[in-house]
């Protein structure tokens, strides 16, 4: 549906269409812009956020940029990036198993069992990970390299590559505590990495592969790796971009699973320091706000130029060969930036490598040993040996795979489990072993602490997502149905603001907050946190909106139906499955934020659950029974939100809540 | 109907979760601050049970006096404890929005000059409570007696020196030691207690680290976390670098503070590579190899249980934490305690910087201030005071378990014979320039620590490096902090000048006038000059600027023989 275009000499029959933008754009004035504006203004300050604002011009940006640290903490995230792009591989592979599982039963089944342990929040993941696997002398990743003989693998493998003794025969490895190991533990946390919204959205995508493709493909001899890579990987490009997109600015944006990890410091030397990280130990250690400032707007402008490259990468097809090459030197340009001012060669090797078209050369070297597809004659064996060989391991490893994977994945939530039945003494004899007797006062215990905080959560993630829905589904009608003076601008105003990362603008909010003295209060959570999912959901819903026939408004319109009657009897009916995702995804991404709430909640009373669950997670002397339960009832919320909608959020991104 | 009931059955529940939890939110929100209760919220750091148990009974009892009553109505204490990690950047929120409960507990998780800087903006000066008397020693041969003089430390830890002002009020004390696990010693080295000296003690280590227990695996000679590594540092490397106090304590007050290191090393009156600097991180690198493996990963309770599950020979820890040690080893094994093995004035690389025992930093800890966000600060005062009385300070350090820091309060039995020692060495490097130098000295040390392939040498080649180049901006933000109490004096001098017109205009030798004069030099000219000093060490480091007067050699004969004749305590064993 294309955009009604109103004229300003009109305007006066339709001003009432501002109304359904205004609120959102307010929400996001006040909580985005003005704290982004604020951001550039004060980083050209001396300013401790308090009392003290001087000028100092580019003082900042000038310490930044001579600050090796800094640059190194860029280097950290884009390295832990590179590393999370690797991750996604596990849920594409789960993805496609799921997919070509023949019976529905089957797949209906692995699709339940795969969400429960995926959306367990990512803090008690991080929290579990620390506890039960990294810890040196008895956690679980040692006594698997111990048991398997992998660890003297690695210690042979640390003499030959020379890596200085990370790995020592008889000495057990720290994980969190050896600095040389601290990035690797940062990357292997959350093993086997299988996110649920990755592969329902790879799921979803692949759904939309009609079976007579699969029968098409089959009648020509099509290999198990041409079906994946002509057929599946095409189609699920989109998915996978929008994945890859999400990944990579997460984690250049994101502080708060490192600082879970690693603590403030960023771990020995700051070896795991990320940009937010840095901007957050600038503001709230060291005082010095306008320099934290000056941090955001670079982290602002890096991201602002990741999603470009992004989105020009993702379109890749779409590309005339200029354009490409243009992209590949910009690509070369960036490895040399990174091997200068970053001084990581390894770093520089990985653009380049992304630069050559690795599944192209892949087909072509495979198409040397399996010549051309012929068509099928009754009775005619079709495949190559080696074809058969690969189809066969599949089709056997398959199911093997996705329990092995599911195994690994369930770890966590056992362990959360069994703990939690423990008193401290059963538990340092062994951890992870079922033992009478059972102490369910351990759950009483953790209801008495974490109830009121589950009631805050529960609380804070419902209005939000209710006032980010009903904001965006009005600004979403707005830009979808009119075009109106001001359109392009705000629309283009919100195209700047999905590529801001609302981290960067933390300290200038912090002080908005404070001066509307909104600190302290689940109000603040409410309002920052619905503003901050605004845009995402203009996004999707404005193109579901533009998607729906142009037929039913106008017969609404020859009703004599206003624009607020049309969104009430046209847009709200047919848009339960993409309200619902949305939805889904905001109260998801509401309930297991914690660094704000970390920084504007004061009082007990008023935590939400992730802030009271690192809070028993600092008490000296840990009493584990209770503090798993309370990771449990943590989670138990949102796996029965994700199970109850999943059917939901499948036909949701099949409608396409999900654009690439 | 079943499955339509089914499918209504999620919005049902959300429909359900949500008014719960609405109810709940209202509910909370309503029982929290009845319009007639006074609240008083507390905030610290401290997670042990017993603390929050004793803050909750105190505030109970005060709230039921009878005199608090009659003046204040309805009263309740709250309190936030928050964990030691996060405390420093929740205590800056708190304070920048002016969110901050109304007594809070000082010193924790920001650097000195960002303390001092809160200190001096957010916080209530105490100094006129510090001189009166405390009512709720009345009946008591306290009475009468001004609040300081009723503490152990006359509260000289309650007193900020660049504030001029008393600003918090302690309530504990604290002394640290070594423990160790009696029957693991025995068993494994034969000594029935372990050396009082570092290189026989490292020895022992060395001895315990290549015994094995029955399953094979290693024992650890020192069980020890991030949080322990600290209590090592200052209780045993820090004391070696006393004797910077002989070159770069140019203001001759006894210490040296972290600008007058600054200004030392960057004039080159002392250097990283000086043997006092290199002593610190050189014993510390030998001692961390005796720790368990990955310990800076490691938080308190895991190196305790370390220990209690007969893991580990020693542990360091303070009295805080004496009583659950030692229930956590009853009936397995006895506890020992015993100072911290200090080298040997004989000692061939450390001799030369020991001049006798090393003092108990057992200063009052548990210090409270009062911030200017109180709504009701008067209440919060008499709260202080009340757990600074004889009878509250005894009662709230029986339930927790601590050394009382009121005089005359009896100690809890358990921690008889853990009095401090007095006199001796002290820690005269402070290197704690806030800022960045901090983060970037947390972060190599823990590297340190940690990395066998990161020597001593790189340690301070890099660390220093940084510290002389960029510890100037943070050294300029700390002298700005200073500069701005200034103002106290400024204010303190106005009044006492005004006076000594008022009294004897023209009669210099008037008491008032000699208060003044003596005011005038001590806290203002003197500082100043400090300060115009410390300045152009830093701007001009080749300009040969010292102190006014050095140490006579005779005074410094004087200083060492005492500390040579001071001889340690160590306290029984528990």
């Amino acid at each position: 549906m294309t955009p009604k275009r109103i004229a300003a000499k009109d305007l006066k029959h339709h001003w009432q269409i501002y109304l359904f933008a205004l609120p959102a754009v307010l929400f996001i004035g006040l909580f985005q812009y003005y704290p982004a504006t604020s951001n550039i203004y004060h980083s050209f300050f001396r300013w401790n956020g308090a009392d003290i604002s001087d000028w100092v011009g580019f003082e900042n940006y000038k310490l930044l940029i001579a600050n090796a640290d800094f640059w190194r903490s860029f280097r950290v995230a884009l390295l832990l990036g590179l590393w999370n792009v690797v991750k996604m591989i596990p849920a594409v592979v789960v993805a496609i198993c799921i997919h070509r599982c023949t019976s529905e039963r089957m797949q209906w089944f692995y699709r339940v069992m795969f969400v429960a342990p995926m959306v367990v929040p990512g803090l008690v993941v991080v929290l579990i990970w620390r506890s039960f696997f990294f810890e040196a002398t008895a956690g679980y990743l040692n006594h698997f390299l111990m048991s398997t003989g992998l660890f003297n693998v690695l210690v042979w493998g640390d003499k030959f590559l020379g890596l200085g003794g990370i790995f020592q025969a008889g000495q057990k490895p720290a994980w969190l505590g050896d600095g040389r190991l601290l990035l690797v533990a940062c990357v292997v946390w959350g093993f086997p990495w299988v996110g649920s919204f990755a592969v329902l959205t790879h799921l979803a995508k692949l759904q939309n592969i009609p079976k007579h493709l699969y029968e098409a493909a089959a009648l020509d001899g099509v290999t198990w790796w041409s079906k994946f890579s002509k057929l599946e990987l095409p189609l699920m490009a989109g998915s996978i971009n929008i994945v890859l997109v999400f990944v990579i600015i997460d984690t250049i944006k994101d502080a708060g699973m490192i600082l879970a990890l690693a603590g403030m410091e960023g771990g020995p030397g700051g070896v795991v320091t990320v940009p937010a990280l840095f901007m957050l130990r600038k503001a709230f250690i060291e005082q010095q706000m306008g320099a934290a400032c000056a941090v955001g707007i670079v982290l602002t402008v890096t991201v602002m130029g990741l999603k470009k490259l992004l989105d020009a990468v993702g379109r890749w097809e779409e590309l005339s060969g200029g354009a490409r090459w243009r992209l590949r030197f910009m690509g070369i340009g960036l490895a040399g930036l990174v091997y200068t001012f970053l001084q990581s060669p390894a770093l520089a090797i990985i653009i380049l490598a992304a630069l050559v078209p690795w599944f192209r050369w892949i087909d072509q070297i495979l198409d040397l040993f399996r010549g051309q597809p012929k068509p099928v004659k009754p009775g005619e064996k079709t495949e190559s040996l080696w074809n058969r060989i690969g189809a066969a391991l599949l089709t056997t490893t398959r199911h093997g795979f996705i329990w092995l994977v599911l195994a690994a994945a369930y770890l966590p939530m056992y362990l959360m489990l069994v703990v939690s039945l423990k008193n401290n003494t059963q538990f340092y004899d062994a951890p992870a072993a079922i033992s009478a007797p059972f102490h369910w006062e351990n759950w009483a215990t953790a209801m008495q602490k974490v109830l009121p905080a589950l009631s805050n959560s529960v609380f804070v993630a419902s209005c939000s997502t209710m006032l980010t829905l009903l904001l965006a589904l009005g600004a979403a009608y707005f830009f979808a149905r009119v075009r109106v003076p001001g359109t392009a601008f705000l629309w283009n105003a919100l195209l700047v603001l999905m590529m801001m990362p609302t981290i960067a603008n933390l300290v200038p909010l912090f002080r908005l907050l404070t001066d509307l003295s909104l600190v302290n209060t689940l109000t603040a959570l409410i309002l920052v946190g619905a503003a901050g999912g605004q845009t995402f959901a203009i996004f999707v819903l404005r193109d579901f909106v533009a998607d729906l026939p142009q037929d039913l408004f106008e017969a609404a319109e020859i009703d004599g139906a206003s624009h607020l009657r049309q969104m009430f009897t046209v847009v709200l009916p047919l848009s339960g499955s993409i309200l619902g995702v949305i939805g889904v995804m905001h109260a998801i991404g509401q309930w297991n934020d914690f660094v704000l709430p970390l920084i504007i909640i004061r009082d007990e009373v008023r935590l939400p659950v992730m802030v009271q669950l690192l809070r028993m997670a600092g008490e000296y002397i840990k009493l584990w029974g209770p503090l798993m339960a309370g990771y449990a009832l943590a989670s138990l919320p949102v796996i029965l939100l994700f199970i109850a909608s999943m059917k939901l959020f499948s036909r949701g991104l099949t409608e396409g809540a999900v654009k690439e | 109907m079943i499955g339509k009931a089914l499918r209504l059955a999620p919005a049902v529940i959300l429909i359900a979760a949500f008014s719960w939890a609405a109810i709940s939110v209202a509910v909370r929100s309503v029982a929290e601050a009845p319009p007639d209760v006074k609240v008083i919220r507390i905030g610290h750091w401290q997670l042990e049970g017993g603390v929050r148990d004793g803050f909750n009974q105190m505030g109970a009892e005060f709230a039921a006096l009878p005199e608090v009553i009659k003046k204040y109505g309805k009263v309740r204490i709250v309190q936030d404890a928050i964990p030691e990690g996060i405390y420093g950047q929740w205590i800056s929120t708190q304070m920048i929005a002016a969110t901050a409960p109304d007594i809070v507990e000082v010193g924790l998780g920001l650097p000195g000059p960002i303390w001092l800087a809160y200190q001096s903006r957010y916080f209530y000066p105490l100094t006129d409570m510090a001189n009166a008397p405390n009512p709720f020693n009345a009946g008591t041969d306290l009475a009468g007696m001004a609040l300081k003089d009723t503490m152990g430390d006359g509260m000289r830890s309650g007193y900020q020196e660049e504030l001029q002002e008393y600003t918090r009020v302690p309530l504990a004390r604290f002394t640290s030691r070594v423990f160790y696990n009696r029957d693991l010693l025995k068993k494994l080295t034969g000594l029935s207690a372990p050396p009082r000296d570092f290189r026989s003690f490292t020895a022992v280590c060395e001895q315990i680290s290549k015994a094995h227990d029955p399953t094979g695996q290693p024992y650890v000679p020192i069980a020890s976390s991030k949080y322990h590594v600290g209590m090592w540092i200052g209780n045993l490397f820090d004391p070696l670098t006393y004797s910077a106090v002989f070159k770069a304590d140019f203001n001759r007050d006894g210490f040296v503070g972290n600008d007058e290191t600054f200004a030392a090393i960057r004039s080159g009156a002392l250097s990283f590579d000086s043997k006092l600097v290199r002593a610190k991180y050189d014993g510390l690198k030998q001692m961390v190899r005796y720790f368990q493996a990955g310990f800076t990963g490691l938080t308190r309770d895991e190196a305790v249980f370390l220990f209690a599950q007969q893991r580990a020979v020693f542990i360091c820890t303070g009295t805080w934490d004496a009583g659950s040690l030692i229930q956590q080893a009853e009936g397995k094994f006895t506890v020992g305690a015993t100072i911290y093995p200090q080298p040997a004035q004989n000692d061939p690389e450390y001799g030369s910087l020991v001049f006798g025992p090393n003092f108990d930093p057992a200063g009052q800890g548990f210090p409270f201030g009062i911030t200017r966000f109180s709504k009701h600060p008067g209440l919060a005062r008499d709260f202080l005071l009340y757990l600074a009385s004889r009878a509250g300070n005894a009662r709230l350090n029986q339930i927790i378990g601590w050394i009382p820091a009121t005089l005359g309060a009896p100690l809890p039995p358990l921690l008889a014979g853990f009095e401090p020692v007095n006199t001796g060495m002290y820690t005269a490097l402070n290197t704690d320039l806030g800022g960045q130098t901090v983060v970037k000295s947390q972060q190599l040390v823990s590297l340190l620590q940690t990395d066998p392939s990161y020597k001593v040498d790189q340690f301070l080649t890099e660390f220093g490096q940084f510290y002389r180049s960029q510890g100037v901006a943070d050294w300029e933000e700390a002298q700005r902090d200073w500069r701005r109490a200034i103002t106290n004096n400024e204010r303190s001098l106005a009044v006492m000048r005004g006076e000594a017109l008022l009294r004897a205009a023209d009669k210099p030798s008037d008491v008032s006038w000699i208060r003044y004069r003596d005011y005038l030099s001590h806290r203002q000219l003197f500082q100043d000059l400090g300060h115009v000093r410390q300045v152009r060490m830093v701007v001009n480091p080749d300009a040969t600027v010292r102190a006014p007067y050095a140490y006579s050699p005779e005074a410094l004969a004087r200083i060492k023989a005492d500390l040579s004749h001071s001889s340690a305590t160590t306290g029984p064993t528990p």
